[in-house]
């Protein structure tokens, strides 16, 4: 396995978010305050290589640490402690509502972000068109993205990072945005990029989706890998904890 | 990177036009207004200096021009991280970038002012000086200065929301205890002499005022002095900045 991104003993601890200040106001007040600030663990200690081609999905529950660990992967996030060698171009697609300045037309985000993205303004130009017909909003794009709805966002931030070409896709949770048909043809494209060879890692609670769409799963629970191997297996561990910690209240 | 550093540009150019979109002024707003604030000013500061208008102007508009570029630098600059969220949570960016787009923004604005301070001598027939030819070396040691200045800031603010007003009382101050505003001649006494000494802003404003105003050229004090503050201050905001950042995404 050619390995596209490498994860070694990456940890990321924050503060816990009660006791942090957010004003000089706070930090003076806490200086009288003998409670010591709780150190949260986001990710502990994690290992990992991702193979190029290959199809991940991330399962866990809420706060397990998934969408640290794509963000960490996405370079977006610096880890308090190991490192993270990505062999391939990483293009994130994280949260809706992340990406596009407010006022500014979808067209100039096109430009402004596809930079981010790798993209020089001349290939954006040259993309432009495709970006939004497949967006279906080529009247939209001198609007400023303050005025338009969740569903248009969503479909031309979708748009803008598939076209680019990921080598190494990250997606949080986003796919089911916008109506039934984008849905469709947004998957249609993802399948689309992972027959061409792209690498995707995908964070989602729908488990069924993702043994249908990854090869392999990481299961994550409290920062640490609980398990990783073929979807299939992972799922059933996963969904055998889950009926477990749910039996008890959840019997009739 | 290359890539990334067209964001820089990008966002730059953008913030520029997004000030001046919807102005029905457009883009002459940005020589009205600092021509009409600084007008204003010299008209009531000629009377508190018992000047003589036309000179005062001359006198005033050579340390006010450099100073409102400092001044809006800083505060543009001073939450350019904290509200750069919309790109950082979703992309791999370095933050400081968006202090330096602000940067960019507010030079763009200094050259205008720089122009109409130009234009202002030709009206008001002030003499035209030799020295100053050194003005371009002034404009890059501002620059630094007001470089190092907003990075701090900018850092600091990520912890500290609470400090903007505390930083514009500061400025203020700073201003209304300098030479920018008011004439060597005016702090008499040896309280005066010596305030004027320790005073950093009165050796960064010299270094337009002596060769727009008195035609001689700045001294090596006001040089060091000037270019000392410049480097510390830059110094200073990228060991905040290289220290803090790991931090700063838990703080948005």
């Amino acid at each position: 396995m050619t390995p596209a991104l490498e994860l070694h003993d990456v940890s990321v601890r924050f503060r816990d978010t009660n006791l942090r200040h957010y004003t000089l106001k706070q930090a003076l007040a806490n200086l009288f305050d003998r409670r010591r600030p709780a150190v949260v663990a986001a990710l502990d200690g994690v290992s990992l290589t991702i193979g190029e081609g290959q199809s991940v999905g991330i399962i866990g529950r809420n706060g397990a640490g998934k969408s640290t660990l794509l963000r960490v992967m996405g370079e977006i996030i610096i880890p308090n402690r190991g490192r993270l060698v990505a062999h391939r171009r990483v293009v994130p697609l994280l949260a809706l509502g992340v990406g596009f300045h407010p006022e500014m037309t979808g067209r100039e985000n096109c430009y402004l972000v596809g930079t981010l993205l790798g993209f020089s303004p001349a290939r954006t130009t040259a993309r432009l068109a495709g970006i939004a017909e497949f967006a279906e909003m080529a009247e939209f794009l001198d609007t400023p993205v303050k005025n338009y709805s969740s569903g248009m966002y969503a479909r031309l931030a979708f748009s803008l990072v598939t076209e680019v070409e990921p080598e190494i896709l990250l997606l949080d949770e986003i796919l089911g945005v916008g109506d039934e048909f984008f849905q469709r043809k947004s998957q249609e494209r993802l399948q689309q990029l992972m027959r061409r060879g792209a690498t995707t890692v995908i964070v989602s609670h729908n488990l069924d989706y993702l043994v249908a769409q990854c090869d392999r799963l990481i299961w994550l629970d409290q920062g640490k890998v609980v398990a990783d191997g073929a979807a299939a297996e992972v799922a059933l561990a996963y969904r055998a904890r889950l009926g477990r910690s749910a039996g008890p209240k959840g019997a009739p | 990177m290359q890539t990334q550093r067209t964001f820089l540009l990008l966002h730059t150019r953008d913030l520029v036009r997004l000030r001046f979109r919807g102005a029905c002024l457009g883009l002459a707003w940005n020589i009205l207004q600092p021509a009409l604030y600084l007008v204003m000013l010299g008209l009531v500061f000629s009377v508190v200096n018992r000047s003589n208008y036309a000179d005062f102007v001359v006198y005033l508009f050579a340390g006010l021009v450099p100073w409102r570029f400092f001044e809006q630098a800083c505060d543009a600059m001073t939450a350019s991280i904290a509200s750069s969220a919309v790109f950082t949570r979703g992309f791999r960016v370095p933050y400081f970038y968006f202090p330096a787009s602000e940067l960019g923004a507010q030079l763009t604005d200094f050259l205008v002012s720089f122009v109409t301070l130009l234009a202002v001598l030709q009206i008001f027939h002030a003499s035209w000086h030799l020295q100053m030819l050194i003005l371009p070396l002034s404009v890059l040691v501002w620059l630094l200065i007001t470089a190092g200045a907003g990075l701090c800031l900018s850092v600091i603010f990520v912890f500290f929301r609470d400090i903007r007003p505390i930083v514009q009382m500061g400025l203020m101050l700073a201003l209304f205890s300098s030479t920018v505003f008011f004439k060597p001649a005016t702090l008499s006494g040896r309280a005066g002499h010596i305030w004027l000494t320790v005073n950093p802003v009165c050796y960064w404003a010299a270094l337009f005022q002596k060769p727009i105003y008195y035609g001689v050229w700045p001294l090596p004090v006001d040089w060091g002095v000037s270019l000392a503050s410049g480097v510390g201050l830059l110094v200073l905001g990228t060991i905040l900045y290289r220290s803090l950042r790991h931090k700063f995404y838990f703080y948005f």
